[in-house]
């Protein structure tokens, strides 16, 4: 009775979409910032990774730091975010059937402000203003124009939080005892996760502005690199959500098979969204101020996090093999040979979630306590963000444009662009891989990130990083290619591919599937439970910081 | 390849996928001890 | 299905519990956690207060040293350290100006030098040789300058 009467909701929505060019609008606008910006930060990464090896000097009047701020903010920041949205709009506009216009105004009004505060920021650095880094930690003190800049980001990022929000409350009203779209309810973690993300860096960035404006003299250091992981690293966790519904959602409609049991993937959902804020701190482990117990304890929070991703592997490979037996796989790993390989919407997401292993992997030692000694900000670190974002979260990404971008711009995924797509994704994949890969070994032998070139005076231990350092160029190179195909082939998708339909690939549950549970929906309570985790994770070594505070530090602008 | 298909999935198997999250947890336990050894062989 | 995952998840999650257990083993039991010290200093007053009033490196006890070394954009000091084979060395730290990291690649030796607070760590240098002491937190423009070296002899 009620998987029937889901169906013909189904209908309805999937004719709504698609049909409806206002929405369809903002998730191209989303996506034409996405890829122009890829195509900019993928030249300044090609850049870095040529003058890291020596094979490239910078023009004068540039440096490798601002390169690198650039680099930084414009990937993991706008690329990143504006895919997110674009993406997780066309989700919930496709599961509600339509976004409401309140909705959509405050969406505009978000992307104005989202552009607003990325052009602010920018200049700042393309003017040498703020050479900071993405982490911009303090007492490195950047023009004031560049906070400013991200205070708008901010505002704008909230903007389309509180539409998200709207919409998802009106839905709920107006459809009293269903339980919401699987997809609207990862839309609905992935922007409750953006705010809570953005609290803490926000309440930094207040910090900050009077300091630089001169009338606070000096600022606590420690506190504001606390609240800029608290946003940092829940960030990282934000992309990680959305390329999981994904993986949970999409492609099983793509290898023909029907999802996990839906009462699991909203555990995880949730799990993510209240345990993610504090796995900040292991990117403290060596700092001072932090006594060993709190360490240790954030040990323990930053490898819960890990746990609903050990559930992901599972249901994933469970839900791949169901589907390959289906195609007639035998034995142990038959049914992997009878995964669709050359199907771009699959391939991509695929080698993003294979991926994950070690990217995981590499997180469960990053965390380990002591043991980050061994890689703290060395090139294993670039590595694990290159392997972990740049492959589980970028591919994933990628693949989503392939069925999306035609299905919104109401145009087909042709065989040709299906090979491109393919061809993309093998570069991409090649590239990532050895430059992941020898970055790892690097870091291993103490290679440092975030340094321009040097010898270290020809000191042997150095000698020893230059043979890697080639391989990052490399592998920069080949991810370059990537980059100019992507670009390509997305605004191809958007402009030119022939007209014609494109499926939204939406898996279904299995039919004996007991009901979804309405508790999952209580996201006031989960927001609570997120922010009595936080409570539990913040409040002794904040306030530690605080009253055990040194006097504070002046500015500095020392680039 | 046609003849191999089965028009029941009742008896699927899930021997796969606990080989490969065996993969996972193989990945895993490596990397670790790879990174713990260098730690403590620099100690 | 719902068996086999409760298996897969008690396998692995008692994986990560023994992670936990060995470092926190280590740390707790063998004094072996990373460098966390909590003593605090005023950033625009190091060099008036001891001990970096007077930076360098200083014979402790048998065979062990301290060194007592400030960080400042893009120099520490003291700078080219000398030690004996065998050595434990503490490092007492801390920063002038801005956040700065120190790490001597091919040893444990890694730790944030952040301003006003005064950071610790110990190594034991076994092999002879000069090793490379470098910064590994962005500090500004010369930031890949920022290195010296200890020679183990």
């Amino acid at each position: 009775m009620e998987l029937v009467k889901n169906e013909t909701v189904n209908q309805n929505k999937w004719l709504k979409l698609g049909v409806n060019p206002e929405d369809a609008l903002i998730s191209k606008t989303y996506f034409t910032i996405a890829f122009a910006t890829l195509l900019i930060g993928g030249i300044l990464g090609l850049i870095q990774g040529l003058e890291r090896a020596g094979l490239y000097s910078l023009p004068s009047g540039f440096n490798y730091y601002q390169v690198l701020s650039a680099h930084g903010l414009l990937l993991l920041v706008v690329f990143t975010a504006t895919f997110t949205m674009g993406y997780q709009l066309a989700n919930l506009s496709y599961s509600f059937g339509g976004l409401l216009p309140i909705a959509k105004k405050l969406i505009w009004v978000g992307i104005v402000l989202k552009v607003i505060g990325v052009v602010m920021a920018v200049t700042m650095i393309v003017l040498n203003e703020a050479s900071v880094l993405y982490t911009f930690y303090p007492p490195l003190a950047a023009h004031p124009i560049f906070y400013f800049g991200l205070v708008v980001l901010v505002i704008g990022i909230w903007a389309v939080c509180l539409a998200v929000i709207l919409n998802y409350r009106h839905w709920r009203k107006t459809h009293p005892g269903q339980t919401t779209p699987i997809l609207a309810f990862f839309a609905m973690g992935v922007f409750i996760l953006w705010f809570f993300a953005s609290l803490g860096v926000t309440i930094e960035v207040f910090m900050i502005i009077p300091w630089v404006l001169g009338i606070t003299e000096t600022i606590n250091v420690m506190v504001t690199r606390t609240l800029f992981w608290w946003f940092g690293h829940t960030l990282v966790n934000i992309w990680y959500l959305v390329a999981t519904s994904a993986w949970y959602i999409i492609v099983p409609k793509i290898i023909g098979g029907k999802h996990f049991n839906e009462k699991l993937i909203r555990l995880v959902v949730i799990l993510l969204v209240i345990l993610n804020i504090p796995g900040g701190f292991h990117h403290q482990i060596i700092d001072p101020a932090i006594s060993l117990t709190i360490k240790f304890l954030h040990v323990f929070m930053s490898l819960s996090i890990a746990v609903p991703s050990l559930m992901t592997a599972f249901a994933m490979f469970y839900v791949m093999e169901k589907a390959g037996r289906k195609k007639g796989g035998k034995g142990l790993f038959g049914w992997f040979k009878k995964l669709p390989w050359n199907d771009v919407r699959f391939l991509a997401p695929m080698i993003a979630m294979i991926a994950f292993i070690p990217g995981g992997a590499g997180g469960i030692v990053n965390t380990s306590n002591q043991m980050n000694q061994v890689i703290h900000n060395t090139m294993w670190v670039v590595g694990h963000f290159h392997i972990t974002v740049g492959v589980s979260v970028v591919l994933t990404f990628f693949g989503i444009c392939y069925w999306l971008i035609p299905h919104l711009s109401k145009r087909q995924l042709t065989k040709r662009m299906n090979k491109i797509g393919v061809i993309q994704t093998w570069i991409w994949t090649a590239g990532m891989a050895i430059m992941a890969f020898s970055m790892h070994i690097a870091g291993l032998i103490g290679d440092p990130r975030r340094t321009s070139d040097t010898t270290y005076g020809g000191m042997e231990a150095a000698l020893n990083w230059f043979h890697y350092e080639y391989i990052f160029a490399a592998g920069a190179t080949l991810l370059m290619i990537g980059v100019i195909i992507q670009v390509f082939a997305v605004f191809h998708m958007m402009f030119f591919a022939p007209k014609g339909t494109t499926e939204y690939p939406v898996a279904e549950p299995e039919e004996d599937q007991p009901s979804v549970p309405m508790w999952t929906e209580r996201w006031g309570l989960w927001s609570i439970l997120l922010l009595a985790v936080v409570a539990m994770a913040y409040v002794i070594p904040i306030v530690d910081m605080i009253v055990n505070a040194p006097p504070g530090s002046p500015p500095f602008k020392t680039w | 390849m046609a003849s191999a298909k089965k028009n029941t999935h009742q008896d699927h198997s899930a021997k796969g996928t606990i080989a490969s999250v065996s993969i996972v947890a193989i990945v895993i336990v490596l990397m670790w001890i790879g990174v713990f050894s260098l730690y403590m062989a620099r100690i | 299905m719902g068996k086999l995952e409760e298996t897969w998840m008690i396998v692995s999650v008692s994986i990560l519990v023994i992670f936990m257990a060995i470092v926190g083993y280590q740390t707790f039991a063998l004094g072996m956690g990373p460098p966390s010290n909590k003593d605090i200093i005023d950033p625009q007053k190091v060099d008036e207060q001891a001990p970096f009033d007077e930076p360098g490196v200083f014979e402790v006890g048998e065979n062990k040293y301290e060194v007592v070394m400030t960080l400042e954009t893009f120099a520490f000091n003291p700078g080219d350290i000398e030690v004996p084979v065998g050595a434990e060395v503490e490092f007492i730290m801390t920063s002038k100006d801005v956040s700065h990291g120190i790490q001597i690649p091919g040893t444990n030796l890694n730790a944030m030098v952040l301003p006003g607070h005064i950071q610790r760590i110990t190594q034991v240098f076994n092999e002879p040789g000069e090793y490379l002491i470098l910064c590994n937190e962005y500090c500004g423009i010369g930031h890949q300058a920022m290195f010296t070296k200890i020679t183990v002899k």
